[in-house]
């Protein structure tokens, strides 16, 4: 294949061709910098790389996953971002889901098709209350319906992470959120270190882990691809990106919504540090990418989103965006045959 | 919401649109054309350009290739931000 004209004025691109493209081999931190300073004329042929990558080093990933929270607010720990902490005067107040409605969302999910179903819970670490909550519900869960069941619950310990891979939960979310130089400026109620060695037992148990970002925080471009160099040593099964959405009554609701160009960049930087890792386009989409990343093509890199949040934020109930659930039924399309 | 940039690749858009695809369906974006009407001309088919409104597209809208779906009904920590001009009270 011959080299695009555009991919030639740009020298980490052709590295970036060759290396993570052709070999396989993701960017390395100081690479990263590069992708993520690009100007923005690069873009273009930075996006294309990354879905080129994604193209030939990612499944067809067809998978449909349901996200069901048990526990919302009043966690006790301090993430400036997150307006489920109970230490800032944020609008969110803490509720508890009941099994059998859980176990009903549950059924919903699967009725759609979706084969996974992660539940969540808004805590600093799972207490034995709550994993008997979420033992009980997966029994219940499995009992009566055939899914696979993810978790969400925070920072574990070895034996919480040994019991989870027990009951059958087969990938466990957790976040690393930003780059170990910056994350004490974001959270200062735990550490990075514990952080890191939840997904490190995570994946020791054999569970599949699916381990986030958030960027747009203040970080500078350098913390930024530490942060990518980061998840990809980690070699998470999964990663949803997302870009900070300043939440009214966190200390970061006056951080600058992050610039569209900026996000794009690090979706080709993120794509190029993991060839092969689940890259989710998240979170924040209306306020720094607008219409023009998921119109346009230009989550070159993505091949993963979210959905059912837009709907219950324009003032629905809720669980009736659990009927979002049913239009997931469409057919995978012939078109991807003749890729 | 501000949706003065729907439809339009101009602003922040830098070079080429790569569109060749529905988001919403997986179909060929060229299946059906720009009716010259309220749709946007970067929305092929007017009932996936109501719902491309609202939520983010399942397919990729370079290749066709279908997205991996997660569906969430709750908003759900830093996962899910509503918008910030929604608040509740
Ligand atoms: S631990 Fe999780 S739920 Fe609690 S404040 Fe931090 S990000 Fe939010
Ligand atoms: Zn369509
Ligand atoms: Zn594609």
């Amino acid at each position: 294949m011959t080299i695009q004209p555009q991919l030639l004025k740009h020298p980490i691109l052709v590295t970036a061709r060759e290396q993570v493209l052709e070999q396989g081999r993701g960017l390395s931190e100081a690479q990263l910098v590069e992708v993520l300073r690009l100007p923005d004329e690069a873009l273009p042929a930075a996006l294309d790389l990354a879905h080129q990558v994604r193209l030939k080093h990612c499944g067809e990933d067809v998978e449909v996953e349901g996200i069901i929270s048990i526990k919302t607010g009043g966690c006790p720990e301090d993430c400036h971002f997150c307006s489920q902490s109970g230490l800032f005067d944020s609008p969110v107040r803490g509720v508890w889901l009941d099994i059998p409605e859980l176990v009903k969302a549950a059924k919903e999910t699967a009725a759609t098709g979706a084969t996974e179903f992660c539940i969540v819970a808004a805590v600093r670490g799972p207490d034995i209350k709550l994993m008997n909550q979420i033992k009980f519900a997966i029994d219940r869960i499995n009992e009566e319906v055939e899914i696979n069941i993810a978790c969400s619950l925070g920072m574990l310990t070895r034996r919480q992470v040994d019991q989870l891979a027990s009951w059958g939960v087969h990938r466990y979310n957790h976040n690393l959120e930003t780059a170990r130089s910056y994350f004490p400026q974001v959270v200062t109620t735990h550490t990075y270190e514990e952080r890191l060695e939840t997904c490190a037992m995570v994946k020791d148990a054999g569970m599949e882990l699916c381990c986030g970002a958030l960027i747009g925080m203040g970080e500078t471009l350098e913390q930024r691809a530490e942060l990518a160099a980061q998840l990809a040593a980690l070699d998470p099964h999964e990663v949803p990106l997302n870009f900070l959405n300043p939440r009214p009554g966190t200390p970061l609701e006056n951080q600058q919504v992050m610039d569209g160009k900026d996000a794009l960049r690090a979706i080709a930087a993120f794509r190029l540090a993991m060839p092969r890792t689940v890259l989710r386009y998240a979170g924040g989409r209306e306020l720094t990418l607008g219409d023009l990343g998921t119109r346009d093509g230009l989550l070159g890199g993505v091949n993963a989103v979210i959905v059912g949040n837009y709907l219950t934020t324009l003032g629905r109930p809720a669980n009736a965006d659990l009927n979002l659930l049913v239009d997931l039924n469409m057919p995978i399309k012939e078109l991807q045959k003749t890729l | 919401m501000n949706r003065a940039s729907t439809g339009s690749t101009t602003g922040a858009t830098p070079g080429p649109a790569f569109r060749t695809f529905c988001g919403h369906c997986g179909l060929p974006a060229e299946k059906e054309a720009y009716d010259g009407g309220s749709t946007p001309p970067s929305y092929p088919h007017p009932a996936c350009a109501v719902r491309l409104e609202l939520e983010p597209p399942r397919f990729c809208v370079r290749c066709g290739r279908r997205l991996k779906v997660q569906v969430s009904p709750l908003l759900v920590g830093p996962l899910l931000a509503p918008r910030p001009n929604v608040r509740s009270r």
